[in-house]
């Protein structure tokens, strides 16, 4: 069946795949940009896109969307640093050269640790979830059934190439339309006013919200491991990761702008899913309740970024352990996910504090270790050889 | 494809859930729900039920069961309610919410925090204010209408379809509850023993959080309504444009409002807020029993009249508002907004007290119907 379907290029018009580049990669298939595209924004909004707003507000205040702005901007250059690493090796992902990089035992460990990572990242994914889904629409279902229901859909995703996978997330995009259209709907009951004084709560509060808006960007780690499977020269790729950023961030500032100026500030202090829970006050001619509606289309949005953190930490196994196939990996990954998601309780204090641990880790494997790494291969000088000829 | 089997019936027996169904036949929808206070401080609530009657033939019957129960809370009332009752009370599909005039009078919010907190409260119920009790209106029985829920909803929808009242759903109260230098309406119903109805009385004016106890009549609703730039569907107004009429009908013109644009400029000098009110209005004079509307003067003379009483009406409007501190048109946000430093010197109770209102009324008629 796979085979089949290995001539039908999922973007036959792109016009810069490589001649013959499609019949010479018998082995390994390639992702178009637009599906790279997707990759990156399906990894990015998940989970926090619904307490997003609320979060913002809870640090900077009514100027929330300044913070956003701001951390958008940092991100951008980190994503040229993290691009600048990845084009050094057009041909191999992260766990292939941080060995060749820090050394065999030493990059064994940085892989681990990034394992580890994306296994505490999906498990934070996953307890978001489950509590999100609990409290808003089923009560009375055990937090097993639904984080069990989930792990298997994305096992089932991951366990495919990634071609599959980028293929699933494109196709899926097409919700984030229904998700803009109808936050759009809101914009009928906003006020503008709301936003203003601007700039009033104080530089230091602007700031601590940069903390809270760089958090629901990180996911862009993904680059790193999918960038050698793209098509294309390192300058559309580039391109490519800068509009899927603009892309998410103007996304999370429609978001964020509509319930800044629907709640107003004092309202937003007491709702901690505004995104959802605005919707609570419209009705269609046919349908009222539009927040269940749009939970159903964000779990889809979860689903895709907890794939992601599972596909990734199933390659960070497979190859710690040189693993060829990478469906045991998987296995594995999913039942460490499993056991972590029971470790922080039920308890809301203790979940607060898992998440504000793992966020601190994203600045560490999404910021701090990809420069560090990107500064030892200038250092070393290490580049792939034969990098030019091949794509 | 035995694989593929196996999938398909593992689906189905998973996604189905068996934790977390609601059936209908469990519950009992409340459409109509009303609250009052008690004189201990007590809440009462009272709601209406419709169960539907199956008969053997054609259309179930339905029957409307109106229950109440005193408690601590609107929580507690529910808890009550709901051993009244033979099955479990589901406040899910609610249509209209009746707060009573003397809880309207205390903080609104603690009330209406059940609903906020709930995930399957419809949020997007209308609200309304009953003078005297709310389960008065909710207990009527009125002939021609089955429910009261519908009747009530209908009548909302109305005055809002007719810029009588903004259209305010428990969500989009909540905002305007919360924030300061905002106050918001609601439509102000009465019942009427007698014809056995319920009526619009215009709109009560909230302060912060807690009705003030003065009102809107009919015709300032509107007016008001129309300076904030709410126009609904349709906006009518009736007024008095001469007095030599032979009969006492001859005196007055009804216009309709056919456009209408508002805008509200707020400026400071010091700590004096100044609001320039603009509307800007094109009408249709849809009746005028003098008639004679031929001349080019004549049309002139009713609109300079129409401008005067609209001014004079909006003066009114103004007048009890500062009486109330009642801000509906959001003056205190837009200075906050515009001048924080002036806000912060202002007096939260009583601010618009000195604000200084100009309203400035521009009306067009464009048509006057098929004769002169």
């Amino acid at each position: 069946m796979k085979d089949s379907r290995r001539g039908n290029n999922s973007q036959p018009r792109t016009n810069t795949s490589r001649p013959n580049g499609n019949q010479k990669n018998q082995k390994k298939q390639k992702l178009s940009r637009r599906q790279f595209f997707f990759v990156i924004i399906q990894t990015q909004i998940g989970v926090g896109i619904l307490s997003l707003p609320y979060d913002l507000h809870k640090a900077a205040g009514k100027d929330g969307w300044i913070s956003l702005i701001g951390a958008g901007l940092v991100i951008a250059v980190l994503l040229i640093l993290i691009w600048l690493l990845a084009k050094r090796f057009p041909d191999k992902h992260l766990f292939d050269y941080i060995g060749i990089l820090l050394g065999k035992f030493l990059g064994k460990c940085v892989s681990l640790m990034y394992s580890v990572y994306f296994i505490f990242v999906a498990s934070l994914v996953l307890i978001l979830y489950v509590r999100m889904i609990n409290i808003w629409i089923l009560p009375l279902t055990p937090r097993s059934v639904l984080i069990v229901l989930m792990i298997l859909a994305g096992l089932y995703i991951a366990s495919s190439s990634i071609t599959v996978l980028a293929r699933v997330y494109t196709i899926l995009s097409v919700l984030l339309v229904f998700l803009i259209i109808g936050f759009s709907y809101v914009l009928r009951e906003i006020q503008l006013i709301y936003l203003f004084p601007i700039g009033t709560e104080g530089i230091m509060k602007i700031l601590q919200g940069m903390n809270a808006g760089a958090i629901s960007f990180l996911g862009f780690v993904v680059i790193l491991l999918v960038y050698p499977v793209v098509k294309g020269t390192d300058k559309e790729k580039l391109w490519t990761i800068m509009t899927a950023h603009g892309f998410v961030l103007f996304f999370y500032l429609f978001t964020v702008f509509i319930s800044f100026t629907f709640f107003g500030s004092e309202e937003l202090k007491l709702v901690p899913a505004p995104l959802l829970y605005m919707l609570k006050a419209f009705e269609f001619t046919v349908v009222s309740r539009i927040d269940l509606f749009f939970l159903s289309i964000w779990i889809v949005s979860v689903t895709t970024s907890f794939t992601s953190y599972l596909y990734m930490s199933g390659i960070g196994f497979s190859s710690l352990f040189n693993a060829k196939r990478q469906l045991p990996a998987l296995i594995v990954s999913a039942f460490l996910i499993l056991f972590v998601t029971f470790l922080p309780g039920n308890e809301e204090e203790s979940i607060i504090k898992f998440s504000t641990w793992i966020s601190r880790g994203g600045y560490l494997f999404s910021g701090i270790l990809p420069i560090f790494i990107l500064i030892i291969a200038w250092v070393r000088k290490k580049k792939e050889q034969g990098s030019e000829s091949s794509c | 494809m035995l694989k593929k089997g196996w999938l398909v019936i593992i689906c189905i027996i998973l996604l189905t859930g068996c934790w977390d169904q609601r059936n209908f036949k469990n519950v009992k929808l409340v459409l109509t729900a009303g609250f009052d206070l008690m004189e201990d401080g007590q809440i009462n609530t009272t709601v209406s039920l419709p169960t539907i009657l199956r008969s053997s033939d054609g259309a179930g019957q339905e029957r409307i069961q109106v229950v109440s129960a005193i408690g601590r809370t609107p929580r507690d009332t529910r808890d009550k309610i709901d051993r009244k009752i033979s099955n479990s009370f589901a406040a899910s599909k609610l249509e209209v919410l009746l707060v009573g005039e003397e809880l309207a009078k205390q903080d609104l919010y603690p009330p209406l925090d059940v609903f906020y907190r709930d995930p399957r409260s419809n949020l997007n119920a209308k609200i309304a204010v009953v003078k005297g009790e709310a389960s008065e209106a909710i207990r009527l029985k009125i002939e021609q209408e089955s429910r009261i829920s519908k009747y009530l909803g209908g009548l909302l929808q109305a005055m809002e379809n007719t810029t009588h009242s903004p259209g305010e759903n428990l969500q989009l109260i909540c905002a305007e509850m919360f924030e300061p230098g905002q106050d918001f309406v609601l439509p102000l119903l009465r019942v009427n023993e007698e014809a056995s109805l319920i009526e619009y009385d215009g709109l009560a004016l909230f302060n912060e959080r807690s009705y003030t106890g003065k009102d809107l009549d009919q015709e300032e609703a509107v007016l008001m309504m129309l300076l904030n730039g709410q126009k609904g569907k349709t906006a009518r107004m009736t007024f008095k444009v001469r007095e030599d009429g032979k009969q006492r009908i001859m005196n007055y013109a009804t216009i309709h409002v056919y456009r209408s644009n508002s805008r509200i400029n707020v400026t400071t000098s010091g700590s004096n807020v100044t609001a320039d009110i603009k509307l800007h209005m094109r009408v249709d004079v849809i009746e005028y029993p003098k008639n004679h509307l031929e001349t080019v003067k004549e049309v002139k003379k009713i609109k300079k009249e129409l401008k005067k009483q609209l001014t004079q009406k909006s003066e009114e409007i103004f007048a009890k508002l500062k009486d109330t501190n009642s801000d509906v048109f959001g003056i205190g946000r837009r200075v906050a907004a515009y001048y924080p430093d002036v806000w912060k010197q202002l007096d939260k109770k009583n601010y618009l007290e000195n604000v200084t209102f100009n309203p400035d009324i521009e009306i067009v008629i464009q048509q006057h119907g098929i004769i002169n």
